[in-house]
């Protein structure tokens, strides 16, 4: 009920976004395409779909596991966290506004999802297949590294040391119902939210030649996003830098790990080109 | 904000050396220090404490007075680690492992002060659960608790007042207050919700359908202890306060109402002060939620159990902790027909009666849980296990749960409270809702959300500030209040150095603004403790506030902390500051 509500609302909020931006960014000179060309390129990305279906499926099937292997063996990071950067998300909220609430509130949810959205339908659309092999590639690293990282760190976040204050939740206590639903409260470090809205960002500077627009708007939403999660009391300081680490190592580790894919197809195809010219058929 | 919550810098030597390559700005002054101690160097120790409580989404209150303990500790020179745990790991840490320094965290405080003795008597500090965590030891009150549980009236009241002088001087746990139990609730399905007070087990039983509607239909609450719906074990050594639902399911002999402790499933008892024994008969065809009689043998069988869980098999007795005290006092009891039982009690009437209020365990259920899980810890089975499938005979019987979501009971039509003819039925009955469903919601908040959209009845009575005043914008739905017995405390590992010492627990006792926390966290909504009992007539004048606590009253006046005064106490207490202003012994 409560959780539904909410679920369809920021469903229908970023289906609109995401058609709108479609018009904006992809154009639609690009549909309709040849049925041909759409089932080539989908066989190339389909592994990687259904890698990353398979990784988020464990995640979530996992959180619960996780949390007793979490108080079994992780390693209490938080009161670190504190010791370094202390009350500086109390600092940060003393900007406060009702506009920025507002604003940072609806990114958190609203912006963040779209964010995430967006370059799978973009990029699906896009003649060639590189932009969503890396897409995937590096959301799959994002949320493997993520998930290793809580596992070995109990965290909680700066609004439950009373750093501040929960602001999202005080302003729409109902988007709780959503969020805990996909993540414990002491999962904070990295944050997720930045690392994967900085990976889209990196992901739109790289590939501005295939959509020029997409970037202009990534940035600033993927700024917005990461400040959000401070204003918000939900991440530290630490945890939003660690993002913006994960991120760079995620959209690394997929460049590589693409390339490395690239030349293993073209290698096997090499070797079994090789190997019926020797057979005697 | 107070002057010493400014942003912190640096790092104490612990986190140094838990930090790592993280810490690694910090690592310089605390790594050198670290060898020198390593070595036997000649620097002294500087004071170390973790500080652990709950996190802010599970009691923002707690959260707030160990934020303000951490940062006057640090002014006062003492490197802290402030840790923040769940519920139910802060109190297996706390409760079953005694492995912590100090913690900020709440406790139920019998109705009658006899639970003093196994909570802070030096016999029970190798148990586990509320049996003296502290590890605190004092010749003079063990005698004097010991003492109490034999008289009765005016004597027995000079001696708890007496303990509880002896017990607030050496601050085994620093009382700081009892918070006002605060529920929202919507009064067009239900009302009486003030009739009783709302964290006693018999507060929803009390309630009656609003004018016009029957006895019928579901009673709708919110919860946000996930807990709930995982462990229905009444026996559990950690259970919380604020979880009355083992409560509902498994009832006791006899129960506290209109003044005292009257018959509940035993029909009537009398007591013979000189032999102490007590001799009472059950309800006539009393039964178990899966339809099993409840006979005298059942009422045997569970103070038996209670005594030893493991029943004879392990190499020493497991008494179950959550009952301890109440174990502790019986001898034997003897079935002298079907519906009636002899206990031997020893102790005084007074104290004899509360024997009665322990839950009354179905034998066949519990005689095969007696297997020995730690005999570290002298942990059996039956106060482990989730107990998933809960039989009990209590006025509510399990129906159906999802696990991290709801928890549904339903109307116990055989319990005497629901049969007409019965003084139970005449006093509360019948029950005024068919079933009773319980709903896991991420916060108070978000559940009341649900109840100002009409699809819950009440909250748990355990509302935070935010919400209060929220509730008062909302028409349809009211607050409910009532004093608690829920003691709001800092307790102290005496096992521990430099917790072992008096002195030093008492200053930072006097770190505590108890009436400021009262007035600026609780928003006026509790009442100042000085004494770990909560009610008036066993707390000495001597003890009582007066503004201020008597005992070991704030450093400091006004709402400002006193850095030098608190700085003099610990140095009282044996230890030295060094040049640069740390504690260090």
């Amino acid at each position: 009920m409560a959780l539904f509500e909410v679920l369809t609302q920021v469903a229908a909020v970023v289906a609109l976004a995401v058609a709108v931006s479609l018009g904006a960014v992809v154009g639609f000179s690009r549909f309709p395409r040849t049925r041909q060309q759409f089932f080539t390129q989908l066989r190339i990305v389909a592994p990687y779909l259904v890698f990353l279906g398979i990784v988020l499926g464990f995640t979530s099937a996992l959180r619960e596991v996780g949390t007793v292997v979490q108080w079994a063996i992780g390693f209490h990071l938080s009161p670190v966290i504190f010791e370094i950067e202390g009350t500086f998300v109390a600092w940060l909220q003393t900007f406060q506004t009702s506009t920025a609430t507002t604003y940072f509130s609806a990114i958190y949810v609203y912006g963040y999802a779209y964010l995430l959205v967006f370059p799978i339908v973009a990029y699906a659309l896009a003649d060639r297949t590189k932009p969503l092999r890396l897409l995937i590639l590096a959301y799959i690293l994002n949320y493997v590294i993520g998930l290793v990282c809580y596992i070995l760190f109990i965290a909680y976040g700066p609004r439950n040391y009373l750093i501040g204050e929960g602001i999202l939740y005080s302003f729409w206590p109902q988007a709780q119902f959503l969020t805990s639903e996909v993540n414990t409260n002491t999962n904070v470090f990295p944050s997720l939210h930045t690392s994967l809205s900085v990976t889209v960002a990196t992901l739109a500077v790289m590939t501005r030649d295939l959509y020029p627009r997409w970037a202009p708007i990534a940035i600033p939403i993927a700024l917005s996003v990461c400040l959000s999660t401070m204003y918000l009391g939900i991440h530290w300081g630490v945890d939003v830098l660690a993002g913006a680490g994960l991120a760079a190592i995620s959209v690394y580790g997929a460049v590589r790990l693409d390339d490395h894919f690239e030349r293993g197809v073209s290698a096997s195809r090499e070797w079994w080109g090789t190997l019926r010219n020797r057979l005697p058929i | 904000m107070d002057a010493e919550s400014s942003p912190r810098h640096g790092l104490t030597r612990r986190r140094a050396l838990a930090g790592g390559a993280l810490a690694a700005s910090g690592l310089s002054s605390g790594c050198v220090e670290t060898i020198e101690r390593f070595f036997g160097g000649s620097s002294r120790e500087q004071v170390s404490l973790e500080i652990v409580t709950v996190p802010a989404d599970a009691d923002a209150r707690l959260t707030a007075i160990a934020r303000t303990l951490v940062d006057r500790l640090e002014a006062v020179g003492i490197a802290t680690d402030f840790l923040l745990t769940p519920t139910d790991q802060l109190r297996k840490k706390v409760l079953t492992n005694r492995d912590f320094d100090v913690y900020i965290g709440t406790m139920a405080a019998d109705r009658d002060p006899d639970y003093l003795r196994t909570t802070f008597q030096s016999s029970y500090s190798n148990g586990v659960g509320w049996q003296n965590p502290f590890g605190f030891t004092d010749q003079g009150s063990d005698s004097l608790l010991d003492a109490q549980r034999y008289q009765s009236g005016q004597q027995r009241r000079e001696t708890i007042q007496d303990a509880l002088t002896d017990i607030t001087g050496e601050q085994p746990i620093v009382p700081l207050l009892s918070d006002t139990a605060i529920a929202a609730v919507r009064r067009n399905r239900f009302e009486g919700w003030d009739r009783v007070r709302a964290r006693d087990p018999l507060w929803l039983l009390a309630l009656d359908p609003a004018p016009g509607r029957s006895p019928e239909g579901r009673l709708r609450m919110t919860a946000v202890e996930k807990i709930l719906t995982e462990r229905l074990n009444p026996l559990l050594p950690t259970f919380s306060e604020f979880d009355a639902l083992t409560a509902y399911l498994y009832d006791p002999l006899g129960r506290y109402y209109d003044g005292q402790i009257r018959p509940w499933l035993a029909q009537s008892w009398s007591i013979d002060e000189s032999a102490r024994e007590i001799r009472l008969e059950l309800h006539p065809d009393l039964t178990w939620h899966d339809g099993e009689a409840l006979t005298a043998a059942d009422v045997q069988f569970t103070y038996r159990f209670l005594n030893d869980t493991a029943m004879g098999t392990g190499e020493t007795r497991h008494p179950a902790p959550r009952f301890r005290r109440q174990s502790s006092l019986v001898d034997a009891v003897d079935v002298l027909d079907d519906q009636t039982v002899r206990i031997s009690v020893d102790a005084a009437p007074a104290v004899a009666r509360t024997v009665l209020t322990a839950p009354l365990l179905p034998e066949h259920v519990w005689e095969s849980r007696t297997d020995v899980v730690d005999e570290s810890t002298g942990l059996t089975q039956a106060v482990t296990w989730d107990n998933p499938d809960p039989v009990g005979a209590g006025t509510l019987a399990f129906e159906s749960r999802t696990v991290e979501e709801s928890l549904v009971l339903t109307r116990n039509s055989d319990h005497p409270m629901n049969r007409e003819g019965t003084a139970l039925f005449e006093r509360f009955g019948p029950l005024a809702f068919d079933s009773l469903r319980f709903r896991v919601v991420p916060s108070d908040l978000a559940g009341l959300s649900l109840l100002t959209d009409g699809d819950v009845d009440a909250t748990v009575p355990k509302l935070g500030n935010d919400v209060i005043s929220n509730v008062r914008n909302e028409s349809a739905v009211d607050l409910v209040t009532s004093p608690s017995r829920t003691v709001y405390h800092v307790g102290f590992n005496a096992r521990r150095r430099p917790l072992q010492n008096p002195g030093f627990r008492r200053a930072i006792a006097r770190l505590f603004d108890k009436g400021d926390i009262v007035e600026s966290t609780f928003d006026g909504h509790a009442d100042p403790l000085t004494t770990p009992v909560t009610d008036a007539e066993w707390i000495p004048s001597s003890l009582a506030w007066n503004g201020s606590d008597p005992e070991v009253p704030f450093a400091g006046s006004g709402g400002e902390f006193d850095v030098e005064r608190a700085k003099q106490y610990f140095e009282d207490a044996g230890f030295q500051y060094t040049n640069d202003g740390r504690l260090v012994y």
